[in-house]
């Protein structure tokens, strides 16, 4: 049977050592207090920031998002009301913003709302037309479910079974959504004096992107893909021109690959937008362009710079461009002139990533040049920022100083190592449990992070906290595969994943151990996604580590590629070919592929709900290693997705399972 | 957009030829009016039968269970309360059974009754003691589910998260249940006065069988698997002996094998039972084994029949053992002298609805009168009684309203021999109602599950719907079929699918030789092995109009890791493990074919199905669409393995085929 253990418990023992100070570790239940700054919109004279204050609800286990506002030097912070996705009108007297599925009116100067719709499908991506009278947005229009023929009909008041449901869809399901709705999304623009919106686009296609004005307030320009073979060409869209009076739809864009996030220039000359051609690559950078208003003269403006873009802005005098781009675990607000000279503004963009340290956050300009984003740092969730091209950027809100001023976090140590494989350089972080004393030994974690094409970066992170306050010291990293090192170095898993990015992390063990301060024996791995991935390969591969805890891994990539709600997005570019073609390029990256040499006890760890990595895939994992006798177990978190922190007490217990599985295993040689 | 077609009009439109008479065809909601007869239980005078009465709850969408009791020679049929499992007390005077999950007690002369227990878990396999004072059952003991923490607690009133859930078990879920509870089975014996219920098994191992009692009422004799291993060795069980008052259990058996359903002689010297020393074989045959009370003496008694047997019970002199067994697609009563002579007492053992599987059980008087249950392509279920010697009799008439008004379509044999090696294989036509030779008709391939079952000349709802909506149907018994013996079944050993296909178009093409059917109108369904075989036919040929794969495995190496029975294949089925050699498994995946299918191809499963589970769906489905195959999915909320427990659901599975076929069929007024 297996050991039981209380976490409270647990983390008292090991997370108070003597040298600590009186404040406590970061606690499981800390996570309901945790609190973190989303999507922060400065107005247009960069005086004041709305942005999107979260919180937990510890009744509703849930995340509350309401609207906050506050002044540029970080007076007058107060709540507006509930709501998320807030935009200031042009002019600065009005925000619109979107509360229970409709879109909402506040007049900035008394207070008061108005709620403008009555839709019956949540409206997305508002942007105000540029003379602040009308609103474009996203919405769904559904159709009628298909199916071949009426289901029986009961008699009154029966309780019959639920009738068939058929699917004839590409893309049927969507990780934390479920089975979609039928229907299409197409742009509206309403009128801010209340009233039925209009429907501009037309036709059986997806427009599921915001729009973007042209400054004379008559066209929309969008991205999306209006090909007739749209659902298999997934890789690509286009840039399209619609009058918003009704009439043609025209294509701006017509290159294989994705042209995304169109902005009008303010003289209405010309089109900013990101854009790759598509190569059928593992990883390719995309890059920030220019084209005029027609389509031609298309002009790559960051081909200097091996990063990918995201968000242009244009700077109000319509010289510059401001966009955000990852750096080595950073992101980065900036801008570049239209030369390509590109100049950082701000840095460690982030926050709403409140569970692992990877990627998010966003930011939003001023007419008069000033920026405001959220911001987070290792030891600080998300907070709001301002800055100026000429100016220093600075915090404005503590929304975690009553929580962090009581407690000690783990600290955060960056490290790079050159990986055994080839000798690249391989970024890190090590996390320490409070109060570390390098001359003793600690248990540790390898903790890998998913994608595989994505990063971690220099951010809060209540699961690495926690890991630290339970005694761990934590190495998290990015291996080759991994986004903002450029092309190249995320492009290495081409055909090749899991590849040598098991060599980056081995050697990082490795350089962690070399510091003095490891226990050898107790050595542990986890990781979620691409990190469970990983895990089970490492599993497969090495009996270094003493337990595993494989969360929602993929472990077969013939099931994977076609039960996933994206499953088509792998074929050719991720693996060679299609798996009913040669099973043999998706068979030998599969860790089922390795099963046979485990020995390493592996729990493993998901969502009921995962669509992303199905619970087939999990309980291939514990399956085998069951018929192989190797000690192992699954975890299913009831209701859960692909992310397992929408809920906080997810979050806690995910952890918690974590760190009993390893305390099953521990040896006492260590600390 | 798929084409909606109402099948009651449908219906009407095809399958009231001109020469129809005041009568109409089995129709869809029919489904709803079907009864039919199971477990029936001779009293030991041989003069009542007490059965389990089964009808469908129009209200509640189920099948309703009845105790009804009718005498041997037809009369006095009459309902005796809610319940199932009825067991006549030795003396005949009482009946004990389940209802309300309580073992209930009826006395036959007044018809009180009374609730001897109070449990917290579902009785099953109710045996009565000789002396007929105390019953033996089998129960659920569980244990707590495993936890590795314990998870956060909420704030009185919360409503958070469900917590996290543990799985440990090499077999944990199990198709029309799902999550199998923790505890293990274990047998008890009751005073019939009432009163507590004392265990008689122990450890932790599954007593799951129902109980054998010796004459002098001192010791249980059962099959369980209480090796240390009794997990991974699932494929092996023994003969245990158990004293009723407590004391050590005795293993009677040691062979490598399934040991099951003992039957201890009149003169307690003996026991019969079923079972086979285990080759690891796709099909071997259960024969009848007879051994004395220690274990010694062990010797086949069923060597010379070439079938399974199964349910032995001794002829209350001790002279023989009544069994059942399937031949040429019929279910068969038969007797065993200890000579090992098989007589066979009576055929048409079955009850049945849906399909035209397998079923039915019989029971014994002490007089040596029997009853059963028995089925004909025209007749769900009904009792019959019978004796050794004498005269089989059907006592009861359950669907002789519903059908003096209906005309069923036909139901004729036909053997062929295989185009592969010339065996002869045995199949059953279907022809719609007032089938006219000089017309030619759809035809529709319907092909059993299993693959190692069988379907005979027994009712079927689902093919007399086929009929109706005008079509010819084909079902039969390719290789790998039980009923026809040990080397025909075992055929598809390491290769399935196999010549299986070839059987099956050997099939097609000798209902096209008769010349009634449409060679261009030619269409395939199935379900679990059936649907995986249309998977398959539609990989290999495009004879085919459009294809129903209901339930299919299309991927090996996910399904003998996701399957509520995923370790079943390893050896026995397919060579080796698939993390050693994915070969074995891939090549019979009918995904390996995909990139050959053209034809229009619609798979439909039940939302909980765990034996086929919908990822095996999915991926058939995902792998069309990208290839541009016309497909759909169509999933059966909350339905099992088994899409007929609801009758709506079985009515919508054969709506929809029929509205697939419909929507691809040419000429459709030709008919």
């Amino acid at each position: 049977m297996l050991r039981m253990t209380s976490l409270a418990g647990l983390v008292a023992v090991l997370a108070l050592p003597a040298a600590a100070a009186a404040q406590t570790p970061f606690q499981p239940m800390d996570v309901f207090e945790l609190e973190f700054a989303v999507d922060p919109q400065i107005s247009p004279d960069g005086a004041r920031v709305v942005y999107v204050r979260t919180s937990m609800d510890i009744m509703t286990d849930r995340q509350r998002t309401e609207l906050w506002i506050v002044n540029a030097d970080g007076s007058g912070h107060r709540r507006l009301d509930t709501g998320a996705g807030p935009r200031w009108s042009p002019d600065g007297t009005r925000i619109a913003y979107v509360a229970d599925g409709q879109i909402r009116l506040r007049w900035m100067d008394t207070g008061e709302t108005a709620t403008l719709t009555q839709l019956l499908e949540s409206p997305t991506g508002l942007r105000w037309s540029p003379d602040g009278r009308r609103i474009a947005f996203n919405m769904l229009v559904p159709y009628p479910p298909p199916r071949l023929v009426a289901p029986p009909k009961p008699p009154p008041g029966a309780e019959w079974a639920d009738p068939p449901i058929m699917e004839d869809r590409f893309k049927s399901r969507q990780d934390g959504v479920g089975y979609l709705d039928f229907g299409f999304h197409h742009l509206f623009v309403l009128s801010v004096e209340g009233g039925t919106p209009v429907q501009v686009t037309g036709g059986d296609f997806q427009h599921a992107s915001p729009a973007a004005w042209t400054p004379d307030g008559a066209h929309l320009v969008f991205s999306s893909n209006r090909k007739e073979d749209w659902e298999r060409d997934y890789r690509n869209s286009e840039l399209y021109l619609a009058p918003v009076g009704g009439g043609e739809i025209r294509a701006l864009t017509d290159r294989h690959g994705p042209d995304q996030s169109p902005a009008v220039s303010p003289d209405g000359q010309r089109i900013a937008f990101v854009s790759n051609e598509d190569r059928l690559r593992t990883y390719q950078v995309r890059r920030l362009e220019v084209m005029n208003l027609d389509g031609s003269g298309r002009q790559v403006i960051t081909e200097g710079l091996d990063r990918s873009v995201a968000n242009p802005v244009w700077a109000a005098d319509g010289h510059r461009i401001y966009f955000q781009y990852d750096d080595e675990g950073n992101r980065k607000v900036a801008f570049t002139t239209l030369d390509g000279e590109v100049a950082v503004l701000g840095e460690s963009v982030g926050g709403s990533s409140y569970g692992l340290p990877y990627a998010s956050g966003s930011f939003s300009v001023a007419r008069n040049g000033a920026f405001a984003f959220n911001q987070t740092r290792p030891d600080r969730p998300g907070e709001v920022a301002v800055g100026a091209p000429e100016a220093a950027v600075r915090r404005i809100t503590s929304l975690n100083d009553d929580l962090l001023g009581q407690r000690t976090l783990g600290e955060v140590e960056e490290i790079w190592w050159e990986s055994s494989a080839d000798g690249r350089r391989v970024q890190g972080w090590i996390v320490k449990p409070p109060g570390f004393d390098p001359e003793r030994k600690y248990p540790f974690i390898l903790e890998i992070h998913g994608g595989p094409i994505s990063h971690y970066g220099d951010r809060f992170s209540a699961e690495m906290q926690m890991f630290a306050a339970a005694g761990y010291v934590v190495l998290y990293s990015n291996p080759r595969g991994s986004t903002s090192y450029g092309e190249e170095f995320g492009d290495l898993l081409y055909h090749h994943y899991p590849g040598n990015d098991y060599d980056d992390l081995m050697s990082g063990v490795d350089a962690v151990i070399a510091r003095g301060y490891v226990d050898e024996d107790n050595l542990f791995v986890t990781g979620g996604s691409a990190g469970g991935i990983m895990t089970a390969w490492i599993v497969g591969k090495t009996g270094r580590f003493r337990a595993a805890v494989s969360e929602k891994p993929v472990i077969n990539w013939i099931s994977k590629t076609l039960t996933a709600d994206n499953w088509f997005n792998y074929f050719g570019n991720r693996y060679e070919g299609l798996p009913w073609e040669d099973p043999e390029p998706y068979w030998k990256f599969s860790p089922l592929s390795l099963v046979g040499n485990v020995t390493t006890p592996t729990m493993v760890l998901t969502g009921s709900l995962d669509l992303r990595t199905p619970l087939s895939e999990t309980y291939q994992l514990f399956h085998a290693l069951k018929f192989r006798g190797v000690d192992t177990a699954v975890v299913r978190i009831p209701g859960a997705y692909h992310n397992m922190s929408r809920r906080p007490s997810e979050l806690i217990a995910k952890v918690a399972n974590q760190i009993a599985w390893f305390e099953k295993y521990r040896t006492s040689s260590g600390n | 957009m798929p084409k909606i077609t109402r099948v009651l009009a449908l219906a009407a439109a095809l399958a009231l030829p001109a020469s129809a008479g005041a009568q109409t065809p089995f129709e869809s909601m029919d489904v709803f009016q079907l009864e039919f007869a199971n477990d029936p239980q001779i009293s030991p005078d041989g003069s009542q039968v007490v059965y389990v009465r089964s009808s469908m709850d129009i209200m509640r969408d189920r099948v309703r269970s009845e105790l009804w009791i009718v005498n041997a020679d037809g009369s006095g049929h009459r309902r005796l309360g809610d319940g199932g499992s009825p067991r006549w007390s030795p003396d005949g005077t009482r009946l004990a059974y389940t209802a309300g999950g309580q073992i209930q007690l009826r006395w036959m002369d007044t018809g009180e009754t009374a609730t001897l227990t109070q449990l917290l878990e579902s009785p099953s396999g109710i045996r009565w003691s000789p002396d007929g004072r105390s019953l033996a059952f089998n129960m659920l003991v569980p244990y707590p589910a495993p936890q590795l923490v314990a998870p956060p607690k909420p704030p009185p009133g919360a409503e958070w998260a469900d917590p996290p859930i543990m799985e440990d078990r090499f077999k944990n879920r199990q198709d029309g249940v799902g999550y199998l509870d923790f505890g293990f089975r274990h047998l008890f014996v009751l005073p019939v006065d009432g009163g507590t219920p004392v265990q008689v098994t122990s450890g932790d191992f599954q007593h799951q069988s129902p109980a054998a009692w010796t004459p002098d009422g001192a010791h249980l004799v059962f099959s369980s698997n209480r090796n240390a291993d009794w997990e991974r060795d699932f494929r092996n069980s023994e003969l245990y002996i158990a004293p009723v008052a407590g004391g050590e259990i005795r293993a009677l058996t040691g062979r490598n094998g399934p040991d099951r359903s003992p039957a201890v002689s009149p003169d307690g010297q003996q026991i019969a039972f079923v079972g086979y020393e285990d080759r690891v074989r796709t099909y071997q045959l259960t024969r009848l084994w007879l051994m004395n009370m220690d274990g010694s003496g062990l010797r086949a008694l069923s060597a010379g029949l070439d079938r399974s047997v199964s349910s032995p019970v001794w002829a209350s002199d001790g002279g023989g053992v009544y069994v059942q067994y399937d031949d040429e697609g019929n279910s068969k009563v038969g007797f065993v002298t200890l000579d090992g002579e098989v007589e066979e007492l009576a055929g048409d053992l079955g009850a049945v609805y849906a399909r035209p599987y397998g079923g039915g059980s019989f029971s014994v008087a002490t007089t040596g009168a029997f009853a059963l249950n028995q089925s004909r392509p025209h007749s769900p279920g009904d009792v019959a009684v019978g004796t050794r010697g004498g005269a089989v009799r059907q006592i009861t008439s359950l669907n002789e309203d519903l059908f003096a008004g209906r005309t069923l379509g036909e139901v004729e044999e036909i053997w062929w021999d295989s185009s592969f090696d010339g065996h002869p294989v045995q199949g059953w036509i279907v022809k719609p109602p007032d089938f006219d030779p000089g017309h030619r008709y759809p035809l529709i391939l319907e092909i059993h599950g299993g693959p190692i079952s069988n379907y005979g000349d027994r009712f079927s709802a689902e093919m007399q719907l086929f009929a109706t909506a005008g079509y010819v149907v084909l079902y039969a018994n390719p290789r790998g079929s039980t009923s026809y013996g040990e080397e025909f079944g075992d055929l598809l050993y390491h290769n399935y699918p196999g010549e299986d296909y070839d059987d099956l178009m050997s099939g097609v093409d000798a209902m096209i030789a008769r010349g009634y059917v449409d060679e261009d109108n030619l269409f395939v369904t199935g379900g679990s092995a059936g649907g995986i075989m249309t998977a398959w036919i539609v990989g290999k040929t495009d004879r085919f109009r459009a294809a129903v794969s209901a339930k299919p495995v299309v991927n090996w190496i996910s399904k003998t890791l996701t399957a509520d029975n995923w370790y079943g294949y390893y050896h026995s089925r397919y060579e080796g493990l698939p993390w050693e050699d994915p070969e074995p498994y891939w090549k019979f995946s009918p995904l390996s074919l995909a990139g050959n299918v053209t034809t229009p191809t619609l798979v439909l499963t039940g939302a909980a199905d765990l034996r086929t589970p919908l990822s095996e769906s999915y991926q058939l489905f995902h792998a069309l669409k990208f290839q541009g195959v016309d497909t759909a999915v169509v999933r059966l909320p909350g339905a099992p393995h088994f899409m007929g427990r609801r009758p709506s659901q079985l009515i919508s599975k054969v709506e929809n085929i029929i509205a697939w076929f419909n929507k691809y069929r040419t000429h459709p007024t030709t008919n």
